[in-house]
């Protein structure tokens, strides 16, 4: 019997969701599938990994839950290394159900603790040979996986002017971004990020929008590919998860509002161009917090008033979780614009060497 | 993949309803459900050598940064038949044409290249594993005979041969239209 069927093939692939005569937007289940069995498919091929082996990986949320589907559906003992301020209890049940152990550090400053993270990971890779580090950060699988949304995408949407998505590890954006450039050379890409990331020269700070943004520079976030920057701020981002749902029926997490916020002020500044906007994941996981009324009237200064329109900053700065700012990147490297983050913390305060 | 992708741009050309081979497996890897859009090819050869046995070529080691672009030239195709779109097509023949240009180096590829930009082809196509290239142009683009007289001219003069024009199309397959 020859069955045709891929289940993590099809659990990974994005419903498109056309959001207005100018832009549509692909609707990911759970869009961390696509690099992590893209990843592991090929470290299977290439012999990295091995029936049993043990896989490690930092990560706040998805690429786990997508690694810990996988690891289970295949046999891998896993480890995923996340940080207190990152990871709800049902999450974390959920992964440790899957099989995987979950190594939860302490955060103390808030931002995700990824230094912390890394250094333990280094190490446990170093006690345990022949652990296998999946490198989302780094590996180029990562970018590589999403020539497959780039496919779709060039199947059915045809041409496209702009792509708008959030950046975190840089995978789907800058892959999804490198392969249509290559068929459109015009091709415009936005970012949707958020403030007190350092991604694009913001200083480190504590981020109250997660599963965007970073505290280290991935080496698969590829500034040149970039031509602007969107500072969402977490309010912001809630206001348009709400209009998702209440405008398209679509259930999304607050990343996803943050792309289309931004996707959507794309479309209609440029009614001519054609934008594709990403979004990584479902809302299932935030019905507690960001879909929950009496969790949103206890933040400070919720709801305020929905943005329809960023602030084009001069220079870069993080600003409040209401407001949504916005960068003319224009393919730059890092460094073109603003020394790196580390450099800057020295010189302005030679005292703090703590985030080292 | 990187087998099957390799003949998008050329094994395809010639078949009523489109489709992608693997040529050293033999096998259909996707029916893209229609025919090519129709354009006009002008062909001719590299240099002056015989033709070149497929089986005895020895398979490109494409990287995976050119499996993947190749997967989504794939995209790109079927997009192209579905919309009879032969712009879309000579974009992914192109951009299929200088991947193989890394394994496979044809003589004169940039002067093709600039050629065809020149004469604002839609693209241009080369076989995989052969010496052939060809110039794709849109067949409704105006003042096409003169352009096709132009570009058989240059290319004569460079020192091509076995230059031939053919009308491609998905109703009645290929025409030739000259040499």
């Amino acid at each position: 019997m020859s069955l045709e069927v891929d289940y993590f093939r099809a659990l990974e692939a994005p419903r498109l969701a056309q959001l207005g005569p100018n832009i549509v937007a692909a609707v990911f289940p759970l869009m961390k599938l696509m690099p992590a069995r893209f990843i592991l498919d090929q470290a299977q091929k290439s012999g990295q990994l091995k029936a049993g082996s043990h896989i490690i990986e930092t990560t706040s949320g998805t690429f786990g839950m997508a690694m810990a589907l996988l690891a289970a559906a295949r046999s891998y003992r896993l480890t995923l290394v996340t940080a207190e301020t990152l990871i709800d209890e049902p999450y974390k049940r959920r992964l440790e159900l899957l099989g995987a152990n979950v190594m939860v550090l302490e955060d103390e400053k808030g931002d995700g603790n990824q230094p912390g993270r890394l250094a333990y990971l280094k190490q446990a890779v170093e006690d345990q040979p022949g652990t296998f580090w999946t490198r989302q950060y780094d590996s180029p699988g990562n970018w590589l996986s999403y020539a497959r949304l780039a496919e779709l995408l060039a199947r059915s949407a045809g041409q496209i002017d702009w792509l708008v998505g959030c950046i975190g590890t840089g995978g789907s954006l800058c892959g999804t971004g490198a392969f249509l450039r290559e068929l459109y050379p015009h091709l415009k890409v936005a970012a949707a990020d958020t403030h007190r990331s350092v991604l694009f020269g913001q200083p480190v700070g504590k981020r109250m929008l997660r599963g965007l943004g970073n505290s280290v520079i991935p080496a698969n976030v590829r500034h040149h590919l970039i031509d602007e920057v969107h500072w969402v701020g977490a309010y912001a981002a809630y206001h348009s998860a709400h209009a998702l749902l209440r405008n398209h029926g679509i259930f999304q997490g607050p990343t996803s509002g943050a792309s289309a916020l931004v996707g959507a002020w794309i479309a209609r500044t440029h009614p001519d161009a054609t934008v594709a906007v990403i979004m990584p994941d479902e809302g299932f996981r935030h019905a507690d917090t960001v879909y929950n009324r009496e969790w949103l009237d206890r933040l400070p200064g919720w709801p305020g008033e929905a943005i329809h329109e960023p602030e084009t900053l001069s220079m870069i700065e993080p600003r409040e979780e209401w407001e949504w700012t916005r960068y003319e990147w224009g393919r730059a490297r890092l460094d073109d614009v603003k020394p790196p983050p580390e450099a800057a913390v020295e010189s302005s305060n030679p005292t703090e060497h703590t985030k080292h | 993949m990187a087998v099957a992708a390799e003949t998008a741009s050329d094994a395809t050309a010639f078949e009523t309803e489109a489709l992608l081979f693997a040529q050293r497996e033999g096998e259909v890897l996707e029916h893209f459900g229609g025919s090519l859009p129709p354009f006009v090819l002008v062909g001719f050869k590299a240099d002056g050598t015989g033709g070149v046995s497929t089986l005895e070529l020895p398979p490109a080691r494409y990287n995976l940064e050119e499996i993947q672009l190749f997967r989504v030239l794939r995209g790109v195709v079927a997009r192209a038949v579905r919309h009879q779109d032969p712009r879309l097509l000579g974009r992914a023949a192109t951009l299929s044409a200088r991947i193989s240009q890394r394994y496979f180096p044809k003589p004169s590829f940039d002067y093709v290249t600039g050629l065809a930009e020149r004469h604002r082809a839609l693209g241009i196509q080369v076989a995989h594993s052969g010496s052939l290239y060809g110039l794709m142009l849109d067949p409704k683009s105006t003042g096409l005979p003169s352009v096709i007289r132009t570009i058989s001219n240059e290319l004569s003069d460079a020192g091509f041969q076995n230059i031939g024009v053919f009308s491609v199309n998905g109703a009645g397959g290929i025409h030739v239209l000259g040499s």
